[in-house]
């Protein structure tokens, strides 16, 4: 499997500060790659990046290299070409990532239009379609309704359809399930799993929650401070961190094993903030 | 809504001057502009139903008329003032963040040039005022505005998801302007529509006083006001007629704005 996605020393400042100090990432084609950490920690700028959506006041050096196309540099308008074609993104808020005043089908019917020039009946055919193949029940209706007559689920159903719609190579999900609640989390992820299986694409897959990564992901990488302080397969990673902050954020997410009366762990127990920082 | 109806009230006064205007074009009580001297001054009468000004002629059938001049020059005026002001703002919005100031800092300092000194200055420039250099006066002191009000509200949609998931779909800044920045701005481009419908109203009424304005012969608010005055002391109710027509006017175009916004906040719509 060769390297869809290939991020090298890539740095990111705002003003005097640097947010990214320089990661390495690849994801190889069709490949579920987890990003872990804190609010803080960059996950969310690495995105950005990859999709050019940092604001112009942010500075970037490195190489984001995406299907052997050089990102670091490009024009908006470069961007735009590749945007929603070859890589798209899932957000976090279902219900501000869809447009109040656009009827849902519009919506994804405005991203197939656009790479696709299909004809306006074609483009709906198949935006039913789609709706249908994220399980949203009675496509037609929805694609009909606004934004604010669905619940968060359809919407993020809704989301997903609009970011798969032209089967892109990488899809980056932005905490696609945060803020939903936890059953409806399940499904969402289930079908986010099938979906990425059908139109084969890679995942670059943001989350704060570890328990969410290692359902979708395949590997993962541990941001801290806006470097990777540890990256491996899933599976290895949480059955035996190396980096004491990895070990931490495993022992804080088993609340389930603590005791009750005892206090909760903190990243502090077992990390100190200074050894193997890299 | 339940405490009061701003939008109700704003709509029916709006309504009723609306009415006015329309029904002066297929009926007056008698001719607006025939003078008659033998019957000037005349209280209210069955005849003449809020009396004669001081050239004879029949004070409702020209408040009828002058409704319509100021709908008129109202409507136009808030025309020029959108159609320039809000695509200004929605650029300056949707630019850099230096850039988009630098934009609106030049609609701040027209912002601060009164509507009446460039009406008269248009009326020095064309040898004398009319309708049209007061409605093009107004429409162009009244971008700024526009620009402002676009701009703080394109501001803000550009920092919402939708527009980040928009571009994360590749959709140009162009397409985003026009389907997903201006419908979201415009509930708050409608408020600010209705009151600057009262200014500029407001504005034409005191340009025409001032005769910068629509000439005379034309019935108009403002004019009717003007002649009204020689006669304060003696005749009081001259004056108060075509002043209580503006007022009513430009306090239903203010209530419409109020209820509007009300209408369409959902913030305010929850409270309420």
């Amino acid at each position: 499997m060769g390297a869809l996605l290939r991020i090298r020393d890539l740095r990111i400042g705002f003003g005097r500060a640097e947010a990214l100090h320089g990661i390495d990432l690849t994801v190889g084609e069709g490949a579920r790659v987890g990003i872990i950490g804190e609010s803080g920690s960059g996950k969310s700028v690495t995105a950005l990046a990859t999709m050019g959506l940092l604001p112009d006041t942010a500075r970037v050096s490195g190489s984001i290299e995406l299907g052997g196309r050089q990102l670091v540099g490009l024009s908006d308008t470069g961007f735009a070409r590749l945007r929603g074609d070859v890589v798209s993104m899932i957000f976090q808020e279902p219900m501000t990532a869809l447009d109040p005043t656009m009827r849902v089908g519009r919506q994804v019917a405005e991203v197939l239009r656009l790479h696709q020039g299909a004809p306006a009946g074609r483009a709906r055919e198949r935006v039913i379609e789609m709706l249908s193949q994220v399980g949203l029940p009675d496509p037609e209706r929805i694609s009909m309704s606004f934004p604010h007559q669905l619940s968060g689920g359809q919407r993020q159903r809704a989301l997903i359809a609009m970011a798969l719609i032209n089967q892109p190579e990488l899809v980056i999900c932005d905490e696609p399930t945060t803020a939903l609640d936890v059953t409806v989390q399940a499904r969402v992820l289930r079908l986010l799993d099938e979906q990425l299986d059908a139109a084969g694409a890679a995942c670059l897959f943001i989350s704060h929650d570890l328990a969410v990564v290692s359902q979708v992901c395949d590997e993962v990488l541990v941001m801290y401070r806006g470097t990777i302080v540890e990256s491996g397969p899933i599976a290895q990673v949480l059955e035996n961190p190396q980096h004491p902050y990895t070990a931490g954020l495993i022992a804080t997410a088993r609340i389930d094993q603590i005791e009750p009366g005892r206090p909760l762990p903190v990243i502090e127990n077992f990390w100190d903030g200074k050894e193997g920082r890299p | 809504m339940r405490r009061s109806h701003p939008l109700v009230v704003g709509a029916v006064l709006v309504g009723l001057i609306c009415i006015l205007a329309v029904v002066s074009f297929f009926w007056t009580p008698h001719d607006p502009g025939l003078v008659d001297a033998s019957i000037a001054l005349q209280p209210p009468s069955r005849t003449y139903p809020l009396g004669t000004d001081g050239f004879g002629q029949d004070i409702f059938s020209r408040i009828l008329v002058g409704a319509r001049i100021c709908m008129l020059v109202g409507v136009m005026a808030v025309t020029i003032g959108a159609l320039l002001g809000v695509p200004i703002g929605i650029l300056a919005g949707m630019s850099r963040r230096h850039v988009g100031r630098r934009i609106m800092r030049w609609a701040d300092i027209f912002y601060a040039f009164p509507a009446l000194l460039l009406a008269i200055l248009l009326a020095a420039a064309n040898g004398t005022g009319s309708t049209m250099t007061a409605m093009i006066a107004i429409g162009i002191s009244s971008i700024p505005a526009f620009a402002r009000v676009a701009n703080t509200a394109s501001r803000s949609v550009m920092s919402r998801d939708f527009v980040a998931a928009a571009r994360s779909s590749g959709i140009g800044w162009t397409a985003i302007a026009w389907r997903h920045v201006l419908p979201n701005i415009l509930p708050v481009v409608l408020v600010q529509v209705s009151s600057a419908l009262g200014r500029a109203i407001l504005a034409e009424a005191a340009l025409s006083y001032l005769g910068v304005g629509t000439q005379p012969t034309t019935p108009t608010w403002g004019r009717m006001l003007y002649d009204a005055q020689k006669f304060v002391y003696d005749h009081p109710a001259q004056i108060a007629v075509p002043a209580v027509f503006i007022a009513i006017t430009v306090l239903g175009f203010n209530l419409l704005g109020d209820g509007l916004r009300e209408a369409l906040d959902p913030r305010l719509r929850q409270e309420a």
